[in-house]
């Protein structure tokens, strides 16, 4: 008897904790930064080799509204592929480029999110990142780029098609000189400010230094689906008569 | 007496026509920084999103007026537009990704903008426009769009080398298959006669920021000096 009490406690210990730590699946649904159901943000990316469109270079973005919240963030997806889909950079012109990222994972953020379920972060492991990034240069510098974003993850502790994908829109602010054009900084920032978060290393980890580049992230639409948990109606007896020998 | 009054009556005209190009330089919207106004855009469509002879029409916005600024028509849709990525699973999630390319166009920049130069207005025509048009898919359904554009241009009235080149990104907000053109967007333009045919769509709209605008090669139009006699003789018979 005294084993039987022992196990239904520590059945109950356990079936606490996993509540707290996933109290509620995301809701699912479609939200707007631009209807201001959530943050828009920043980004920076560190450079792999002093060079702004190369493969290694990590990615690390947050929502940002005056100062970082917990609305999103984006880490550490690394740059695998970067090609062309038209002429390669050069001194002058516009100049456009698919780069695809793998490997990080996105968190979003619960309370105070219109996808809130009960857990305070959802954790999700990027499945597909891809960035259109068209670069303006004149005069053998870059003067300015804006990007398409999308990434798409599926969010642990959930079943596997519990799923997000999100777009938005980036644009280069700033960066360091290096290939395969220094950037003008009678244009862009030479200096990143403090709004932009620290450069992470490919481990992810935080407070690396450059060399790198900084951008606004913007019109983000974010969807989620397939995360609520099927739930079985039951009573006392039931669940007791799991157990009983 | 008549032919130099003439004479004077047609420079007097010309010196507004073209007293001077856009400065060079590049520019950004007020929302990076710059001093260039941000944007409105629709797109015309024929029958639908991304068919040939879809018409863009963009404008700048103050807040209050559209196109005090800036105004660039008429680019339209010229070939099917490329599929890049297609992640739209079996359930009808993900995103696709389009390359879009337009002919055709023209950009007006108000005298007065911070390339002011000494025209009272400038026009170019485009020569190349392209999107990048990301689009994502919930249960079949869209439910964003975000684009990335960048053109060329070449200045009328200037040398060839007078030229701007843009890149901007653009948020779709709406299309006519949910309601009518919000209040305050660009009417909708078709290329063909490249005039203005109204709110009724069918078409999108959206905003236009995060611009990066850029004039060059635009020199004042050559003056060779002269003498008032040799004036008088090219018009001596």
């Amino acid at each position: 008897m005294k084993n039987v009490i022992l196990v239904l406690a520590l059945t109950a210990v356990l079936v606490v904790s996993a509540a707290a730590a996933f109290a509620g699946a995301p809701l699912s649904g479609t939200w707007k930064s631009t209807n201001g159901d959530f943050d828009e943000g920043t980004a920076t990316t560190r450079w792999a080799a002093f060079n702004y469109l190369a493969t290694g270079n990590v990615l690390y973005g947050q929502s940002y509204n005056g100062g970082f919240t917990n609305d999103w963030t984006i880490g550490c997806p690394m740059v695998v592929s970067v090609v062309p889909l038209g002429p390669p950079i050069g001194p002058l012109g516009n100049f456009t480029y698919m780069i695809t990222y793998t490997g990080g994972y996105v968190t979003l953020g619960g309370p105070g999110n219109p996808w809130n379920g009960g857990d305070a972060v959802y954790t999700g492991i990027i499945d597909t990142y891809v960035e259109i990034r068209t670069i303006q240069t004149v005069g053998g510098k870059i003067v300015g780029a804006v990007s398409d974003h999308n990434v798409s993850a599926h969010i642990t502790g959930y079943p596997e098609s519990c799923v997000a994908w999100a777009i938005g829109n980036g644009v280069l602010r700033g960066g360091n000189a290096g290939l395969p054009l220094n950037m003008d900084y009678g244009v862009l920032q030479s200096v990143k400010g403090a709004g932009y978060p620290d450069y992470h290393t490919v481990a992810c980890a935080p407070g690396a230094g450059g060399p790198g580049h900084w951008d606004d992230i913007r019109d983000l639409t974010l969807s989620i689906t397939g995360c609520a948990v099927p739930t079985q109606q039951s009573t006392w007896g039931n669940v007791k008569s799991m157990y009983r020998r | 007496m008549r032919i130099v009054l003439t004479l004077f009556l047609c420079i007097v005209v010309a010196v507004p026509a073209f007293a001077g190009p856009p400065v060079n330089g590049t520019y950004t919207s007020t929302d990076i920084g710059g001093s260039m106004l941000p944007g409105r855009y629709s797109e015309n469509w024929t029958p639908a999103k991304l068919s040939v002879g879809n018409t863009l029409n963009e404008q700048s916005w103050d807040g209050g007026t559209l196109g005090t600024q800036w105004h660039w028509y008429c680019p339209w849709i010229t070939f099917p537009p490329a599929l890049l990525l297609n992640t739209v699973n079996g359930l009808g999630n993900g995103i696709k990704i389009w390359k879009v390319t337009y002919s055709g166009g023209y950009c007006w920049l108000d005298g007065a903008g911070p390339w002011a130069g000494g025209d009272p207005s400038y026009l170019a025509n485009v020569t190349t426009w392209n999107a990048i048009v990301t689009e994502t898919y919930s249960n079949f359904v869209e439910v964003g769009t975000v684009r990335n554009h960048d053109a060329r241009a070449v200045f009328v009235g200037y040398d060839q080398n007078c030229m701007s080149l843009s890149v901007t990104n653009t948020e779709k907000l709406g299309d006519t298959n949910g309601g009518p053109l919000a209040p305050n967007y660009p009417d909708f333009w078709n290329w063909t006669t490249c005039t203005d045919i109204g709110t009724a769509g069918p078409g999108e709209w959206g905003d236009v920021d995060s611009i990066t605008y850029t004039i060059l090669g635009c020199e004042p139009l050559p003056v060779t000096p002269t003498t008032w006699g040799a004036v008088k003789s090219r018009y001596r018979n």
